[in-house]
């Protein structure tokens, strides 16, 4: 050992540095015992009552949340047909030829969805995990940077262990394969009857699926070298207007980053990384920069269509997830090359993995090959950088002209390309003032198109609606910081007893797709009023993009864990860095074992970490298994519009006083409680609703009053501001005077005593009469009796 | 029928005049009108909640639509529940509002794909009667506007209002 570090240092022309091999020696030494104990610290934690849940074991904990926050459900037909006894009429909650009721066929069908998200992680995870042991083999250390050392908190708190090795993640991935298959067994016809099961079966698959996403984002964060934990991660240039069209672009959609990245290897390793753009949609954009921060984004998964028709992406590479299933048809009409890649997408291309690089090349540039298939990586390379520049050569061939005026004369404004349209944009409107030379309100409508083309299916008058949408809109541009990974133990260990005091008034969590109900911007607009206000705001996926290309936020905004910045974890499976992050303030902050421990974690986060998300335009199924495993881990969601179909929300009822109560460890009492949170997942309309309902998420039992005075001011504040008032319910959060914002507190005394009929003791200015409960600093919050017994023996 | 991008449905509103409709609300015991977003940027749909709650009807307003109702005077029974939270409110047999239980509620100012899922819960999930005064044809509903060219629109809810009686 000691001949090999003086060899070493020999190398490395170190002989005459004033430190002694035997100092070394030591200084290793005493490294190493100190990882040996933290390792025997580790394994001799205490491993709580249920590592490596199935099905049941944590329906307790779901029938805790359900009998608070009542799912409701808004069914988007009234028929089944899943099997041949159907179709059957289920309307008014009839029953079925199998016997399942409509609010159980519903459930069913969220429990299918989720099943069908945690499965996109799931394989993703998987195979990144195996092409990296193929690659850095199984001994490859889990390494999220120095100041992570929780790495997984997901893992340990589901499956019980703390993963080291790539190789340990093996058995994580076999589990969670195994409960998605468990689940999805369970949605065959002839299975459960009561919708409570089903949820219980969402809510579990979904857990399922943030282990399953952190599996996936550590292991590419510790072979990859992404930022870890970086608050400074760099800022990328993205939107349309950042890409430089005089080079090839190489546009790549989906989300696994793995081809991608050999590609941008292969144009380091040649040299040609200057000469090429390699630019990305949806969270393989993420990701790709997160490998090389000149990479670029061009943004959300709605910029699909719109950039094709465009004419300018020379070579498209596509992997898996959200990628528009007519892409090759749009892609071939304009000669557009694609090269796809994952077994979950092949578009009926031809599998050309075993032929020669220049034939594969000719084929595509010459469009004797629309499509291909390559399935070797090195290959793929090779092919996409010869066909991207090749093709870059015959782009102005590409015919992209739209005679807008013509087009827009076209229509006789019958309608029926809005009654097809998902947003219902009045396209009739616009096309008829735009006759008349006003494009404001096709400019308008430009902001919220999701480019998704059905307009288009359905104009008898064959107008080519996107395309003159896309001329109207502009080129954008901004910059998003790349995605940073983890939150680091030692911010965990600065905000946790803020957050938990209330304090710092919220963790506020935009994630998702850009399905917005209006203008994308809106977005940014909600969540600035939060940064302003100094709530912490964490941010993954198209939400993620949309704050720096639509908000130019991360410019204005810190990047740190911390009141008033704003965090971009990464792509959609870093949404799990958000989850373990509120994981991490029961264990970091106030101690709590993680280690297959699950209700208890859950539980602490409902009633203490004042954390909500927003998914402000989810429309796939991973959504709705993020959103649930967020759900079932105690952190409520606040959801657009359009997600009211996915057919169930669960919304608490705040008058309703038996539901909202729970076991107080200090007094040994069951105690009434605050609504809060009031419901798990919740949709709004508009994004001043969805200010005033994220503001009101964020209320916890356990606030300190100096924490609830601060998360009243805003609630009262937005209220004014959103509302023209002050919220209905904003005097059931008030346990004492000292709750209320001293500016505040007279005004609001005099409203309690006059419109609630509350006493007060003017002269003391204290409340006597009229509270949920008393407020105690000491007031120890659990809804689970187990807990109750642990902490009171 | 021309509807909006749904729908399959077994049973769909009985679209109906607009002094029909009217008619339906002036026999119901305890009717409320629920508003949404659209408030927030057409004047046109305040000036008609304004003038239905005139004539005794009480406001529920979702999607921060209280703001420019309390502007123009009015005092919604609700304003900080999104449409979510009210429906779920409404399938409950025991809901009341000042201890009354809603029997039909008015739809105005609201998305139309978010109204239609809304409607949908009330079909099947309870009693209460819906009607939608809104400018698309809602089937879930049960009773709807037929589908209408804006200009028209605006006339139906007129004429709408017009046919209200005043409630004492
Ligand atoms: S699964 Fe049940 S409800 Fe659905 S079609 Fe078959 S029998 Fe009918
Ligand atoms: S379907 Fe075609 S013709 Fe009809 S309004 Fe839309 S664009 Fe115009
Ligand atoms: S492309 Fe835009 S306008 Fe057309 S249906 Fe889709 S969202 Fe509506």
């Amino acid at each position: 050992m000691a001949i090999k570090i003086e060899d070493v240092l020999r190398n490395m022309k170190l002989e005459n540095v004033n430190i002694t091999i035997g100092e070394i020696v030591e200084e290793g030494k005493v490294k190493a015992e100190a990882e040996e104990r933290k390792e025997v610290r580790e394994e001799s934690l205490p491993v709580g009552p249920t590592p490596k849940p199935h099905i049941l074991d944590l329906r307790y904990w779901d029938r805790v949340l359900l009998e608070r926050f009542e799912p409701i459900y808004m069914p988007m037909q009234d028929f089944c047909n899943l099997c041949t006894m159907g179709p059957c009429d289920l309307s008014f909650n009839k029953e079925g030829a199998c016997g399942i009721d409509l609010k159980t066929q519903k459930a069913r069908i969220v429990a299918l969805a989720c099943s069908i998200g945690a499965s996109a992680h799931a394989t993703h995870g998987r195979h990144l995990l195996e092409e990296m042991i193929k690659e850095f083999g199984e001994d490859h250390p889990i390494d999220l940077g120095l100041e992570v050392d929780v790495v997984a908190p997901n893992i340990m708190t589901v499956f019980g262990i703390k993963p080291k090795k790539l190789k340990d993640l093996r058995e994580v991935a076999n589990y969670v394969e195994q409960e998605i298959t468990r689940v999805l067994h369970t949605i065959h016809t002839g299975q459960e009857e009561s919708y409570l099961d089903y949820e219980s079966k969402a809510l579990h698959v979904s857990m399922i699926d943030h282990v399953a996403m952190e599996l996936a984002d550590i292991v590419q964060i510790s072979c990859l070298n992404y930022p870890k934990g970086d608050p400074d991660a760099p800022l990328i240039e993205s939107g349309v207007g950042a890409l430089d069209l005089e080079k090839p672009v190489i546009l790549v959609i989906g989300h696994n980053v793995v081809p991608a990245r050999f590609i941008d290897d292969y144009l380091r390793e040649k040299d040609l990384h200057d000469l090429i753009e390699i630019a990305g949609i949806c969270c393989t954009a993420i990701d790709t920069t997160r490998y090389d921060a000149k990479a670029k984004i061009v943004g959300t998964l709605s910029y699909q269509l719109r950039i094709v028709r465009q004419g300018f992406a020379d070579l498209i590479v596509v992997d898996e997830q959200c990628i528009r299933a007519d892409l090759l048809r749009e892609c071939s009409k304009l000669g557009i090359p694609l090269i796809v890649t994952s077994e979950a997408s092949v578009r009926g291309c031809e599998d050309r993995t075993n032929d020669d690089v220049n034939d594969i090349v000719d084929d595509l540039v010459n469009g004797r090959a629309k499509g291909v298939l390559i399935r070797d990586m090195e290959k793929l390379a090779k092919v996409a950088v010869k066909t991207a520049f090749k093709s870059f050569l015959r782009r102005s061939r590409r015919n992209v002209s739209v005679n807008v005026e013509e087009e827009i004369k076209k229509c006789v404004n019958c309608g029926r390309c809005v009654e097809n349209c998902p947003h219902s944009l009045r396209i009739d409107l616009a096309f008829a003032r735009a006759k008349n030379g006003d494009f404001s309100l096709l400019k308008e409508l430009e902001e919220t198109c999701i480019a998704c083309g059905r307009c288009e299916q359905v104009c008898h008058r064959g107008v080519r609606i996107v395309d003159v949408i896309v001329r109207i809109g502009e080129a954008k541009r901004g910059k998003v910081r790349a995605g940073r990974g983890p939150i680091k133990d030692s911010e965990i260990r600065n905000v946790g007893q803020p957050i938990v005091m209330g304090t710092i008034p919220g963790v506020i969590a935009p994630v998702g797709c850009p399905n917005y109900p209006r203008a994308r911007r809106e977005l940014s607009e909600i969540i600035e009023e939060f940064l302003k206000r100094r709530y912490i705001v964490v941010t993954s996926g198209c939400h993620a993009m949309d704050l720096g290309i639509e908000g130019g936020l991360y410019e204005k905004y810190g990047g740190d864990f911390d009141a008033g910045c704003l965090v971009n974890v990464g792509s959609c499976v870093a949404n799990s860095h958000i989850s373990g992050a509120v994981i991490k303030i029961a264990n970091i902050f106030a101690g709590r074992n993680l280690l297959g421990n699950y209700a208890e974690i859950a539980d602490y986060i409902l009633n203490r970490v004042g954390a909500v998300g927003l998914a402000w335009g989810a429309m796939s199924q991973k959504a709705a298994s993020i959103a649930t495993g967020f759900n079932r881990l105690g952190v409520p969601v606040v959801a657009s519009p359009h997600c009211l179909k996915y057919r169930r929300g669960y919304v608490g009822k705040f008058w309703k006083r038996d539901k909202w109560w729970v076991y107080d460890i200090k007094s040994g009492q069951k105690v009434y409680v605050e609504p809060c949170p009031d419901a798990l997942i919740v949709c709004a309309e508009t994004k001043e609703e969805a200010i005033v309902l994220l503001a009101r998420l964020c209320f916890r039992p356990a606030d300190t009053y100096l924490g609830r005075q601060i998360k009243l001011t805003h609630y009262l504040e937005l209220g004014k501001k959103y509302l023209g008032c002050y919220p209905d319910d904003w005097h059931l959060f008030v346990r004492t005077e000292q709750d209320l914002p001293l500016k505040m507190r007279d005004e609001l005394l005099q409203i309690l005593e006059e419109e609630h009929g509350w006493k007060i003791d003017w002269d003391k200015k204290k409340i006597l009469e009229g509270p949920i409960r008393k407020y105690d600093p000491g007031f120890n919050p659990t809804l689970l009796k187990d807990i109750y017994e642990k902490y009171r023996r | 029928m021309s509807v909006y991008a749904d729908v399959q449905v077994s049973r769909s509103a009985k679209a109906l005049e607009p002094e029909k409709l009217a008619k339906l609300v002036n026999m119901s015991k305890y009717p409320v009108l629920i508003t949404g977003g659209k408030l927030l940027e057409n004047e046109k749909l305040v000036d008609v909640a304004v003038r239905i709650n005139e004539k005794g009807i009480d406001v529920i307003a979702c999607s921060a639509s209280s703001k420019p109702l309390i502007e123009r005077g009015v005092k919604p029974k609700f304003t900080t529940f999104s449409l979510h939270y009210v429906t779920q409110f409404m399938l409950d047999p025991d809901f009341r509002v000042e201890g009354k239980s809603i029997d039909l509620a008015i739809y105005l100012g609201f998305m139309p794909y978010y109204l239609s899922r809304v409607l949908s819960a009330l079909k099947h999930f309870s009693k209460i009667k819906t009607v939608a005064i809104e400018p698309f044809y809602h089937p879930h509903a049960s009773f709807s506007f037929p589908k209408v060219k804006d200009e028209e629109y605006y006339e139906m809810l007129e004429r709408f209002v017009g046919a209200l009686e005043v409630r004492v």
